[in-house]
């Protein structure tokens, strides 16, 4: 099997593993922090529309949505580029073995996207047209289809074991990238994520009625809502996590076992508490959780990856070609750039309040 | 060769490059062109306090983020998608040399995305000094993004030092990376002109549209002269071959040329005369300047992607995802033997004997054949659709055939060197005489 594996690229590593690993890791926490809040937010903020007394809340998580969407697909640029920088072989083969799905994946995230913007201008209206509906619900399920598509190529990724299982779908020695991949580890890491953006949205929430649009009655809307969303997402966690946690155990160390779920009892009773409470610093308390939450389920992601990719890589014995002057390019750019989206940020913060 | 390849019917995954590419682009360039003209005229319009152009550019703001952030994000990001499926080996040479240069250009769309939608959803309630360093920091950070995307680029066509020192601002800072700054800054001007025009055709009134449209004609105007001298400095800093093939085959090129010369006139004219300003806002017309824009910025990515073959960098990498320095390895011991996944797919068919083939039934020397066909020559040529081989060989016998694949650049320049055996040339041999039903 491991004759399958593309050699590694001959330029090696532009970086020590550390580095690029916590570069990866970073990235996807970011993207997670985002993510979460179309993935999971978007039916969520659909059917919250339904009700009169929570159509406000969702009606402000779908308004914002467009903006969720710029910045998580553009933050989930890094953790795929480092992952390429780190398992070309893997990941690029993995790709091509189910090429029309991943392909699709552009043209679907662009239709779902408009369908967004689309939402956002016309559905939240006061007497929004019928068709707003169908174009919101399929925005939705097509976010929640594209994450079958990213389970499941990132989790071939991890399994070149099940490559030769595409055998059937090739043509002339190329592959027709018709077949998807499938496993009980798809639907577990599927649902890890939904469970996760469920929380996100939980905190969203809290956020936006505490102190992004603060209302005193939206927050008191909110709390409900909070609660249902992190019964939801702890249950949907526990459910999926457990399984998926026996199965990864030979490769996860105890005290992530530990930390993951540590963290999630915290967040969820943070969640819980305020639901009943709705204390601020309680809710300080929850989105901190849940942002250590998305954090270590990324480290633990990356460490499992990791063990479980190290008998068909070892990035140890890969040579390390660093150039500091592109990292300093990079770390002085990053410096500057978050310099303006600070300014930038505090000029929007002012005029939001119209002061 | 590393890798395994994606079968696309008619039309071969390595054209699903162009085809998102060159869609890309001309929404890539107008965020660019945009951002410069948006910042400009903010800062113009609030000096002069011309409330008029200022209301304008707030709605083409909106048309400009429904354009740009949504499509024009995408597809970049759709490019990088398709060159992985399509062309992993040369994808995995380009992020390792330049991941860092990508994540600086990560940053920049940061700032981008942060200040365009400060503009759109903002943009009444900022001061005037604060809306224009918000739109300063777009054009900026917009443009900052297409100087590290062109070194990218540029570099595939002409390395440079890279090849011997394989330091990276050897490669970034290449001999095309000037020029294709040039060119791309003037093409992103005089595309977002053209935008401008398409946009006027059905929003703002008459006075507007004449207004408007004469003051985006001078930087179409300008545009045109960076791309026409970029465009001469790039032909003189290309590696030789690229040259040559410029030379003999200038088609392309002076169609690229006289879109742009056409262009430079146009804006001219529309400078200069309102009557073409009011002819060039009627709707059909806008649409075809702006589809003419299309095809001006397409025949330019052409040209600099077609005339890079046969390598997808120059002189380092083949088209065939085969290193220039690897070439004479996989002359020596065969691709059966050096391709894992050609190797893997050939003891299908073989039942594991991929050792003495000469002796082998016909029907598995053509399908290993077949296999062969595939990874050597269908990141070009197809079957029976785009670039077909079966037209092309309609008249060869199978020496010849054989021949051809054994000795690819004797036969066409943009044909990259055969990286196998004589023995496996034979092979696509049959295969290609038992499809086309040669002698």
């Amino acid at each position: 099997m491991n004759s399958l594996i593309p050699s590694f690229d001959p330029q090696g590593l532009p970086a020590p593993v550390g580095l690029l690993l916590a570069l990866k890791v970073f990235g996807f926490w970011l993207h997670l922090v985002f993510m979460g809040l179309w993935f999971a937010g978007f039916p969520v903020g659909l059917l919250l529309q339904l009700r009169q007394d929570t159509a406000p809340l969702g009606a402000r998580l779908l308004k914002t949505m467009p903006v969720w969407i710029a910045f998580g697909v553009n933050a989930g640029v890094v953790p795929l580029l480092f992952l390429q920088v780190l398992y070309p072989g893997l990941f690029y083969t993995s790709s091509i073995l189910q090429a029309w799905w991943w392909f699709a994946v552009i043209p679907l995230v662009m239709m779902a996207y408009y369908g967004t913007y689309l939402y956002a201008l016309h559905g939240l209206k006061e007497d929004p047209r019928p068709w707003t509906r169908w174009v919101g619900w399929g925005s939705a399920l097509l976010f929640l289809f594209l994450g079958v598509m990213f389970a499941s190529t990132l989790t071939l990724t991890v399994h070149p074991e099940a490559w030769v299982d595409f055998a059937g779908n090739m043509k002339g020695g190329a592959f027709q990238g018709t077949w998807l991949y499938g496993s009980f580890e798809v639907v577990e890491r599927y649902l890890m994520v939904f469970a996760l953006g469920l929380l996100s949205v939980a905190a969203f929430f809290v956020v936006d009625t505490r102190w992004l649009a603060p209302s005193g009655d939206r927050a008191v809307r909110a709390r409900p809502v909070v609660l249902g969303l992190v019964l939801a997402g702890s249950l949907v966690f526990l459910l999926a996590s457990l399984p998926y946690l026996v199965r990864v155990r030979p490769y996860l160390p105890p005290v992530w076992h530990g930390v993951i779920g540590g963290l999630m009892v915290l967040t969820f009773a943070f969640g819980a508490v305020y639901a009943f409470l709705g204390s601020s610093n309680v809710a300080v308390g929850f989105v901190l959780f849940q942002l250590l939450n998305l954090l270590a389920n990324a480290v633990a992601r990356q460490v499992v990856q990791h063990h479980e990719l190290i008998r068909y890589v070892d990035l140890t014995s890969v040579p390390v070609r660093f150039q500091f002057s592109p990292l300093l390019l990079f770390g002085g750019t990053l410096l500057v750039g978050l310099l303006a989206v600070f300014w930038m940020l505090k000029v929007y913060i002012r005029a939001s309040r119209g002061l | 060769m590393n890798y395994p390849l994606w079968y696309v019917p008619l039309l071969g995954a390595p054209m699903l490059i162009p085809v998102v590419a060159l869609i890309h682009v001309v929404v890539s360039h107008f965020a660019v062109g945009g951002g410069i003209l948006i910042w400009v005229g903010v800062r113009e319009a609030q000096h002069r306090g011309d409330e008029e152009f200022l209301h304008f550019l707030r709605n083409f703001v909106r048309f400009f983020l429904y354009v740009t952030v949504v499509f024009g994000a995408i597809t970049g990001v759709g490019i990088w998608w398709t060159i992985g499926l399509s062309s992993p080996e040369t994808t995995s040479a380009l992020i390792h040399t330049f991941v860092f240069g990508w994540a600086t250009e990560w940053v920049t769309f940061v700032v981008e995305l942060v200040s365009v939608m400060g503009l759109y959803y903002f943009w009444d309630r900022m001061k005037p000094g604060e809306r224009e360093g918000v739109a300063f920091l777009y054009a900026l950070s917009a443009w900052l993004s297409l100087v590290i995307i062109t070194g990218v680029t540029a570099f595939m066509a002409s390395p440079g030092h890279w090849v011997q020192t394989r330091n990276f601002w050897d490669g970034f800072l290449n001999p095309t990376f000037l020029p294709g700054v040039l060119v791309r800054t003037g093409g992103s001007l005089m595309i977002t002109t053209l935008w401008a025009v398409f946009y006027l055709s059905w929003a703002g009134t008459e006075e507007d549209r004449n207004r408007i449209l004469q003051w985006f004609s001078r930087w179409a105007a300008l545009g045109a002269l960076l791309v026409l001298v970029g465009g001469y400095a790039w032909t003189r800093a290309v590696p030789v071959y690229i040259q040559e093939r410029l030379a003999e085959r200038p088609t392309v090129f002076l169609v690229s040329v006289l879109l742009v010369g056409i262009t430079f006139l146009l804006a001219l004219g529309l400078w200069m005369s309102r009557t073409l300003r009011e002819a060039a806002t009627v709707p059909a017309v806008a649409l075809t300047l702006l589809l003419v824009g299309f095809a001006g910025q397409m025949a330019g990515e052409f040209v600099r992607e077609s005339f890079r073959k046969p390598y997808t960098i120059a002189h380092v990498l083949y088209s065939t995802s085969v290193y220039a320095s690897d070439l004479a390895a996989w002359q020596e011991e065969g691709s059966l033997q050096r391709g894992r996944w050609i190797r893997w797919a050939a003891e299908r068919v073989t039942g594991g004997n991929i050792e003495n083939l000469e002796d082998a039934d016909p029907e598995v020397r053509a399908a290993v054949g077949e296999i062969l066909f595939t990874y050597h020559c269908s990141v070009c040529h197809t079957r029976r659709g785009y670039l077909a081989i079966l037209p092309r060989i309609r008249e060869l016998d199978r020496e010849d055939i054989a021949d051809v694949a054994a000795n690819p650049p004797d036969y066409h320049p943009a044909m990259p060197p055969f990286a196998g055996t004589e023995e496996e040339a034979g092979l696509i041999a049959d295969y290609l005489v038992k499809l086309g039903g040669n002698r």
